[in-house]
């Protein structure tokens, strides 16, 4: 990120208060540099970079217009015909009279996410791509079985700066890495996975090599899996694939998903959703994600959020838009994390999106227990590792479904017997939350920028079909 | 902070970038060129430059909820140098940073070129020169942001069609892209490309509770969305009759019954159901990098590896209703392209006949590989991502059944309707796709009208058990699609007609 590009907002706020009508004016700028490294049979298959930067322009008129629009051309003419676009918008798309733009608000707390090491990592490649190469030989190396490895690996260097007329003016730079491997294991008569993953912001965390063993030790311990029996069963999910379900939980929080087509939580801010052990909550300085910040995409501080304690519903993320909404303030989670409509996202700040709400660094509260007493309490039931492909198939009513893919094993009457097949799930999501029978301590799982702060959990019953 | 910045005009006087401080002219044929000047001799080298101006603008009941323009333009460089890729891209035009981004693909190729045992290599295709554009007969870009807004508002008017209608939802987007292809070999290829989409949705209460009828990646209804004008959308424009139908039948899966249970029953899909479907199930196991395992990592591989025509043991794997084609040519489909982007001239392909699975979809080292023509399936979202090999149009062919004598044939089963949301195993082996609604089949007639309905079932077991296949109904549909690492959004085009086969039906979970 050799160019400076702050003097470009200056110019898009100067320029807007020259317009008639005009409330407010806020411009976000945006930078990413990503380096993706991607291994596949045993091998790196493609190292590529990925250098992104834009402004994003959102006007308020006294009349309660809102508009938006971006650019990645930083001309003097390409920001006057965003800030003519988000005009034209302002006129047809009307927010509450007490809606405002971030105000300033200081944050009361510290953190660093900026690792020096990793940005001169990322423009030297080769160190980053030899570490991979490593991880990849140990990998194979580790069993005989083990046939191939696979894997992405990001390293981000990400860069924000948000100007607003309410006198919001700060700036956030931050570094992220996520890594994943999954080891292969075969014999003559079976084939089976293992995976790792992790992440964090300072390169100095990345080790590869306990990935490796993990993935390696989880392939070769699954093969020879035999079918499971369609039924029920507890299920003792491990952090990775806890993650995954927390995820999906968290998304019927979501205000913008609850109006569409996840209805199933809205109006039930107080209501009892899960099991009273369940405690989960949301904060940047807790969880590294490519968006960390002190500060979310609006300037707003961002802060150490409970979303569901003991069971009861209680906060949902809001920007400062949805906060108007329901006559509240922000509370930090407006991000520009676009999805759909022809946007990719990767990790990093995005300026093409106007800010949604969004909770980036979920985690939840241990309880005390660990995988080996959940094993010992269970008497017909399977430890799961990875949970594949996982959907709410009905926003509506919370079904949910997903693939067992790795590190499956069936349980019964307090010990492991024998690693299973790949089976699925297929159960209800806030049923699964209110069967919550133990919590281990949380660790940092998940899946690329999905990373969160988890417990191993056992759910006392869950609906299994095998096929 | 640079002091200048480029206007960059094509042949044809397209302005894609403007500058005020200082500027000057660059043809971005010029430009091209001067890129491709250093390319070495041993490198293939091709650029994408694009330029993008994209509207959403999303609603619910009478209020625009969200609205935004964007406009983005850059370029994206690919090397295979000494046997190995190496890609970047960047927004900044500017000659030096443009060389730099080139200098950094090469550094990535180099590196990995040292560690590779096998040097990558491409299989031939045609040099082209060619400019594709897509003709616009309702040229969305002439239309006024207001009538656009307006008409947004009318659209969720006809859905609210009674008071059990809790909300009305209208999402709406444009996207004009030009984008050129140029590659050391020769190739020039320019590409305008505009798309227009429609999501209708609608919340209601009833009986037995609040149900939504939308589908938040694709359409639920043919004529919403494609590569073209307003034309594309309903008659010219007109979708009064779909948002009446987007109504009704919110209100009505609000007073139906939730779905039962029932093992191994004959199920009829609709095309609609189809699309997400044949996507799932054939599409994307029939791309070659996923044959290959190259995205074992994450998305998985695919069961029937090593039983295609194109790895030389063409195998039977379903009945003869299974015949499955890919073909980004046909015209108004969401996907539409006559290029790759690799250059390579796309064309329909065969991915399975009456059950045999004969052809892969291909770029030009997985054809080189399996030793076979390359069929023009790489693609990348933007000129920011590297091109990857994917499903593009893929579409069920047709049978010789009438919808009603399936149905009439159906002594007891289920008729589902609409693809909700799929989950499927990381080969393609198991799957299951929602339904948006569905109806019980009683002695060939339709009867309880039922929510929350998921079809599941083992995909070799399934593709054998169809039996029942329409020749008058088959119809495209608009959706987008995931793949790669890091990620890359996609349009994708997929449908069919009605068909019958063997899988189980759950319903609401406890």
């Amino acid at each position: 990120m050799n160019e400076d590009y702050s003097e470009r907002l200056e110019y898009a706020i100067n320029k807007t208060q020259k317009y008639k009508d005009i409330f407010q004016i806020e411009a976000f700028l945006g930078e990413n540099n990503l380096l993706t490294i991607r291994s596949a049979m045993g091998k790196i298959l493609e190292s590529k970079v990925i250098q992104d930067a834009g402004i994003g322009i959102r006007i308020l008129k006294e009349d309660g217009g809102l508009g938006f629009s971006s650019t990645c051309d930083f001309s003097d003419e390409a920001i006057i015909k965003s800030i003519d676009e988000a005009l034209a918008i302002s006129k047809f798309r009307k927010v509450d009279p007490s809606y405002s733009f971030a105000v300033p608000r200081k944050s009361q707390r510290n953190a660093n996410f900026y690792d020096k090491q990793l940005v001169e990592a990322i423009y030297e490649y080769d160190n980053l791509n030899e570490t991979i190469n490593q991880a990849l030989q140990e990998t194979l190396e580790f069993h005989p079985a083990i046939k191939e490895v696979a894997g992405p690996a990001h390293f981000v260097e990400y860069k924000k700066h948000i100007i607003n007329s309410n006198e919001v003016d700060l700036s956030e730079k931050g570094t992220y890495w996520n890594a994943e491997l999954m080891a292969i294991a075969e014999t003559s008569l079976d084939r089976r996975e293992g995976s790792d993953s992790s992440a964090g912001f300072a390169v100095k965390e990345l080790n590869l090599s306990q990935m490796a063993t993990k993935a390696g030790d989880m392939a070769v311990k699954s093969l020879n899996g035999k079918k499971v029996d369609a039924g029920t069963y507890e299920i003792i999910f491990s952090p990775m694939s806890m993650s995954t379900f927390l995820g999906w939980f968290v998304m019927l929080t979501n205000p913008q998903n609850q109006e569409k087509n996840m209805p199933l939580l809205k109006d039930k801010i107080g209501g009892m959703i899960a099991s009273e052990r369940f405690i989960i909550g949301n904060d940047p300085l807790k969880v590294a994600s490519p968006v960390s910040g002190l500060y979310d995409d609006e300037g707003t501080p961002t802060e150490d959020i409970i979303i569901v304690e003991n069971g009861i519903f209680k906060t949902m993320p809001l920007d400062t838009f949805y906060a108007s909404k329901f006559q509240t303030r922000s509370n930090g989670s407006g991000y520009r994390l676009a999805r759909g409509s022809g946007m990719t996202n990767y990790p990093g700040q995005l300026y093409q999106s106007e800010p949604i709400p969004i909770f980036p660094s979920i985690y939840m509260e241990g309880g005390g227990s660990d995988v080996e007493r959940m094993i010992e309490s269970t008497r017909k039931g399977i430890y799961l590792d990875f949970l594949h492909y996982a959907y709410i198939t009905n926003g509506g009513t919370g079904d949910y479904t997903g693939i067992l893919r790795q590190g499956t094993f069936l349980i019964e009457s307090g010990e492991i017997i024998y690693p299973i097949k790949k089976c699925r799930l297929m159960d209800n999501i806030i049923e699964m939350a209110k069967n919550i029978e133990l919590i281990g301590e949380p660790k940092i799982a998940g899946h690329w920028r999905d990373m969160r702060l988890v417990p191993p959990v056992k759910i006392s019953s869950v609906d299994i079909i095998p096929y | 902070m640079s002091e200048f910045y480029l206007i960059l005009v094509s042949r044809e006087h397209q302005v894609l970038a403007t500058g005020i401080k200082s500027f000057k002219v660059i043809f971005v044929e010029d430009l091209l060129d001067y890129i491709l000047k250093f390319g070495r001799s041993n490198e293939y080298l091709d650029v994408r430059l694009e330029k993008f101006q994209n509207l959403v603008i999303n609603s619910i009941n009478q209020e625009i909820t969200k609205a935004f323009t964007y406009q983005k333009k850059g370029i994206g460089i690919r090397i295979l140098a000494d046997g190995a890729w190496g890609f970047a891209s960047s927004q900044n035009l500017e000659k030096s940073a443009v060389k730099k981004t080139l200098e950094i693909a090469r550094k990535m190729a180099h590196i990995e070129a040292d560690r590779s045992k096998t040097p990558i290599q491409l299989a031939e295709i045609p040099v082209s020169e060619d400019m594709v554009e897509v003709p616009c007969s309702i040229d969305f870009r002439e239309i006024p942001l207001e009538e656009k807004i307006n008409q947004i508002l009318m659209w969720n008017n006809q859905i609210n069609i009674s008071e059990e209608i809790l909300r009305t939802i209208v999402d709406y987007a444009t996207i004009s892209a030009t984008k050129y292809f140029w590659s050391n070999e020769g190739t020039k290829i320019k590409f305008i490309r505009p798309l227009v989409y429609v999501n209708l949705g609608a919340v209601a209460k009833g009986n037995t509770g609040v149900r939504a009828y939308y589908q938040p990646w694709g359409g639920t209804f043919p004529n919403v969305g494609g590569t073209g004008g307003h034309e594309i959308l309903g008659q010219n424009g007109d979708l009064s009759e779909i948002c009446q139908l987007v109504g009704e039948k919110a209100i009505k899966l609000s007073n139906a019954k939730p779905a039962p249970t029932l093992k191994d029953i004959p199920i009829v899909f609709d095309p609609a159901y189809m699309a997400l479907l044949v996507h799932e199930i054939i599409g994307h196991p029939s791309e070659a990098d996923r044959v290959l395992g190259w995205e074992a990592a994450w998305a998985g591989s695919t069961w029937w590896k090593g039983k295609s025509k194109d790895e030389g043991n063409p195998t039977k794997v379903g009945s003869k209703y299974v015949t499955v084609y890919n073909d980004p040519t046909i015209p108004k489909n969401f996907a539409y392209m006559l290029y790759d982007d690799e250059g390579t001239p796309c064309k329909r392909t065969t991915l399975i006949k009456e059950g045999i699975v004969t052809e892969r979809m291909h770029s030009r080292e997985t054809a080189y590989l399996m030793n076979v023509e390359p069929n023009g399936a790489m693609r990348a979202n933007t000129y920011e991502y590297q091109p990857l090999i994917r499903q593009i149009n893929v579409f069920w062919g047709t049978g010789d059944w009438k919808v009603e004598e399936i149905i009439e044939d159906t002594k007891k089963g289920v008729y589902l309707l609409g693809a909700n949301i799929p989950s499927i195993d990381d080969q393609r082996f198991n799957w299951a796709i929602s339904s948006q609604e569905g109806y019980l089949i009683e002695n060939g007639e339709l009867t309880e009208h039922l929510y929350s309905c998921a079809a599941t079932a083992t995909t070799p077991t399934f593709l054998k058990s169809i039996d029942a296949l329409a020749g008058d109904d088959q119809q495209l549909f608009w959706s987008s699609c995931g793949k790669g690492d890091p990620m890359q959004g996609g349009t994708v085009s997929n449908g069919g007609p009605t068909m019958r086969g063997i899988a189980t039906l759950t319903g609401p979970r406890k």
